[in-house]
């Protein structure tokens, strides 16, 4: 009977390859980082765009987002994350919509056991909220 | 199972409902990842298209035009996220996943050691030998039964989105790539 063949086939499929047991949670937290009202800071600049770089885990990825008056620098390399907002400024910086960093006086902020993945970061300053587009690192 | 509404889960997603957009997760992820499955990636890979789809969704919310069709959407745009990749990297096997790479080693896995707990050694060695003869299919069965046999159970429209095939040619492509399967199970004695 196909509908029991099927039936089966689909019990394999949950068995031999399931959905990963942190892929719900990668989706949700999609929804959380976006928030509705935030303006979406593009991607300006990524080391990967340049010829000399390979792909590798040990060479840190660089990359710069961008909004009109705002840039967010950003250094990425085993899960430690250096960033910088120019100009220089205070501000509130949340990882993927779960870690919170603390940024200094000049802008300067950093992070550890971040998980190569998605990536985007969520900056509050006065005035504005800005989001960085989703990439992967 | 039975699905959700997924259009009325978007709807509300899109004022901001962050239940909803649980609810929709829930709803869709599986479909997102069989179809990254279906696309012979490897794990990682799978997981980079997976998580690039929910983001573009996400950076899509307001120019959604039909909600209704939000899975299609989704499984489109997992499609060519896939294709993107598989244009860049080598293509694997869909058996590359460690739990059927398992399948040739008589260690069992822990979802097996759970099943087998159960007296369902027997059950476990037959969806075994399916699963092993679905990827001895062609390419286009190994696909399309791939994403139908997502839980819970896509739409044809989304099936048609996922692979690039017509959705009037569904129905035929599914019940030809059952017979194979059927044939090449009785090839193998596998009751």
């Amino acid at each position: 009977m196909s509908d029991d063949l099927e039936d089966e086939l689909r019990r394999a499929a949950a068995l031999f390859d399931p959905l990963p047991d942190d892929a719900l949670q990668i989706a949700v937290d999609a929804f959380v980082v976006h928030a509705l009202d935030a303006e979406l800071a593009a991607l300006s600049f990524d080391s990967l765009d340049e010829p000399a770089l390979v792909r590798s885990g040990e060479t840190p990825r660089l990359l710069t987002f961008s909004v009109p008056g705002l840039s967010i620098e950003v250094e990425f390399a085993g899960g430690r994350l250096l960033g910088q907002l120019l100009p220089p400024q205070a501000a509130a910086v949340v990882v993927n919509g779960r870690l919170p960093l603390v940024v200094d006086e000049f802008g300067r902020f950093e992070a550890d056991g971040v998980p190569a993945g998605a990536l985007s970061l969520r900056c509050e300053v006065p005035g504005r909220t800005v989001v960085t587009e989703w990439l992967t690192v | 199972m039975e699905r959700a509404d997924t259009g009325e889960l978007f709807r509300a997603a899109v004022t901001g409902d962050n239940a909803a957009w649980k609810e929709l997760v829930t709803a869709l992820a599986p479909l997102v990842w069989s179809i990254a499955r279906s696309y012979r990636l490897s794990e990682a890979d799978c997981r980079e298209v997976y998580a690039t789809a929910w983001f573009k969704l996400v950076q899509n919310l307001g120019r959604i035009r039909d909600p209704d069709k939000v899975g299609a959407w989704l499984a489109s745009t997992t499609r060519h996220e896939c294709l993107k990749l598989a244009r860049m990297t080598r293509p694997v096997q869909l058996d590359d996943h460690p739990a059927v790479l398992d399948l040739r080693s008589p260690e069992p896995t822990p979802e097996e050691v759970v099943v087998e707990a159960e007296r369902e050694a027997d059950r476990v060695a037959r969806l075994r030998a399916l699963w092993l003869a679905v990827q001895d299919l062609g390419e286009t069965c190994q696909r399309v039964l791939r994403v139908l046999m997502t839980n819970p159970p896509p739409s044809y429209a989304e099936v048609s989105a996922a692979t690039g095939l017509a959705v009037g040619s569904i129905g035929p492509i599914r019940q030809r790539c059952l017979a194979r399967l059927r044939a090449l199970l009785e090839e193998r004695g596998v009751r």
